[in-house]
């Protein structure tokens, strides 16, 4: 975007939504782990 | 009375039956046998509504009105500055808020002062923690409080044509009515609306802007103007190097983790929620969220040259949207100023009625009928001298008055609350390091020349190390371990 802040917002946007998804994702499979035995 | 403003009054009194409607639901969850019924919502909100309401009060208007001025004026450096609110809010729900959930409701927290009373032993050091904690609350939250009013007051009056005064007494009186009613459910539910609200006037801008323009146009207009705006050379305004902006993300963090307003929530929600489901809502709403201030670059781009930078967004409106479209979204940055007014006079209300009371009598009467009535008397009365002290404010400095209750108060409050979820300390250290951070934080924003980020970090830092320190100095075998 020739821009380093703006570079920096998209990329660290794109890294809150993988970690909030990674996060759901890893949590649900522990749980299930756990629940399931 | 031309059409639109009559469409403006029509917004205006559709929201206000269905925050009326609202409180009156929510009032369903009061209980007068439990006071946690209207301090904690019952401990009854679920991911949806709990993170709406994580985000709608940390957004305040500061994101549509002040963010998009600083952005018009800094360039994209605020874009990135203020976007470090939404993976604050995230990370606090994800890594930090089910801890503190699971102890305050071992302990049977209704409020952070009551949580950090009881986590350091509760008795009468809790007591006098309980008293200290709810006193620099309710001192640095109504500061906060009024700069709310006034900001709300002023944007409604240019909104519906009627004076300054007028408008925060019927913007102020509508939140009064809701919170008394209905308590932090209803709080919590009016936010989840407001914030549907703000994010939907979030997608309406992004679409006019982006559809617009052509994007490597947008680009060459800004670097014609000044080649800072999008490749700023220093980290101005949030200091001289280009790394001082980051030093929102700890800021914003602490912001979410430890501010008695926003904390609570953690404690709200209902003990079978997931953080994993209210941190992918918060990611979602906060992403949405943080495109505002791009409004700044547009406006510096394509609209007219502003005398004042804060008027970006007000300009942007009346210039680049129909004017239906301009009272809705209006009504939006409105929700957005009240989402966070009303979570503040909540948690101040509560701090005086609940805290206060039973730090200053032990045998002071809670869980019945008169600690209600108390409760909600307290949202009155506190409502109606926010209004008072609003009238007496000066005109000017709203932001800097919001930032010096929400900077002090984190610093004051990062030991108790923070550490002291993983690191217990005693009350020797709690009381020190509430006093060291308000002090340090308080006067470093109003006697130098230190940043709005900087000030309270150093407060914070500050805090921190005294609690240990003071903990560690002062600890006896029966009153201090480690939880850890």
């Amino acid at each position: 975007m020739n821009s380093w802040v703006l570079d920096m917002f998209v990329v660290l946007n794109g890294i809150m939504l993988v970690v909030a998804v990674g996060n759901y994702l890893i949590d649900s499979r522990k749980n299930n782990a756990t629940t399931g035995g | 009375m031309e059409f639109y403003e009559i469409l403006n009054w029509g917004l205006m009194i559709a929201a206000v039956a269905v925050m009326i409607f609202i409180g009156a639901m929510a009032s369903r969850r009061v209980n007068d046998s439990d006071e946690g019924g209207f301090l904690l919502a019952g401990r009854t909100l679920g991911p949806f509504v709990g993170a709406s309401t994580i985000v709608a009060t940390g957004f305040s208007g500061w994101g549509f009105m002040g963010s998009p001025g600083v952005t018009y004026q800094y360039g994209a450096i605020e874009v990135l500055g203020n976007f470090f609110f939404a993976p604050a809010m995230m990370v606090a729900v994800l890594f930090f808020a089910s801890f503190m959930r699971k102890r305050a409701l071992k302990m049977n927290s209704n409020t952070i002062p009551e949580y950090i009373g009881q986590i350091h032993g509760g008795g009468d050091g809790g007591r006098l923690l309980q008293g200290v904690a709810a006193v620099i609350t309710i001192i640095l939250l109504m500061v906060f409080l009024v700069s709310q009013i006034k900001a709300v007051g002023l944007l409604g009056a240019s909104w519906l044509n009627i004076e300054m005064t007028t408008s925060a007494w019927l913007m102020i009186s509508v939140i009064i009515i809701y919170t008394m009613w209905g308590g932090l459910a209803a709080v919590a539910w009016t936010d989840t609306v407001m914030v549907c609200g703000m994010a939907l006037g979030a997608i309406v801008i992004m679409v006019q802007m982006f559809t617009s323009v052509d994007l490597t146009d947008w680009v060459a207009r800004l670097n014609a103007i000044d080649t800072n705006l999008l490749n700023p050379e220093t980290g101005a305004p949030y200091g001289s190097s280009k790394g001082s902006v980051y030093l929102v993300f700890p800021y914003a963090f602490l912001f979410a983790a430890v501010l008695p307003y926003m904390s609570v929530r953690f404690l709200a929600l209902r003990p079978d929620v997931k953080m994993r489901t209210v941190g992918i809502y918060v990611a979602i709403l906060g992403c949405l969220l943080s495109l505002i201030p791009i409004v700044g670059l547009y406006m510096r781009a394509y609209g007219p040259v502003l005398e004042q930078a804060d008027n970006a967004m007000p300009m942007y409106l009346s210039t680049f949207l129909h004017p239906g479209l301009q009272g809705l979204i209006t009504l939006f940055i409105i929700f957005a100023m009240k989402s966070t007014a009303n979570s503040m006079l909540h948690t101040v209300a509560s701090a005086t009625s609940h805290d206060l009371r039973l730090a200053l009598n032990k045998n002071a009467e809670h869980d019945s009928p008169r600690a209600l009535k108390i409760n909600r008397l307290a949202v009155l009365g506190l409502g109606l001298l926010g209004l008072v002290m609003m009238m007496y404010a000066p005109p000017f400095m709203l932001s800097w008055l919001g930032i010096l209750g929400s900077g002090t108060l984190l610093a004051a409050m990062i030991g108790p609350v923070f550490i002291s979820t993983f690191w217990q300390g005693n009350v020797a250290g709690a009381l020190t390091a509430m006093l060291v951070g308000f002090f340090t934080s308080g006067s470093l924003l109003m006697m130098t020349d230190l940043g709005w980020v900087e000030g309270p970090l150093i407060g914070a830092a500050a805090s921190s190390v005294v609690y240990v320190a003071v903990s560690l100095l002062t600890r006896s075998s029966k009153s201090a371990y480690s939880v850890a």
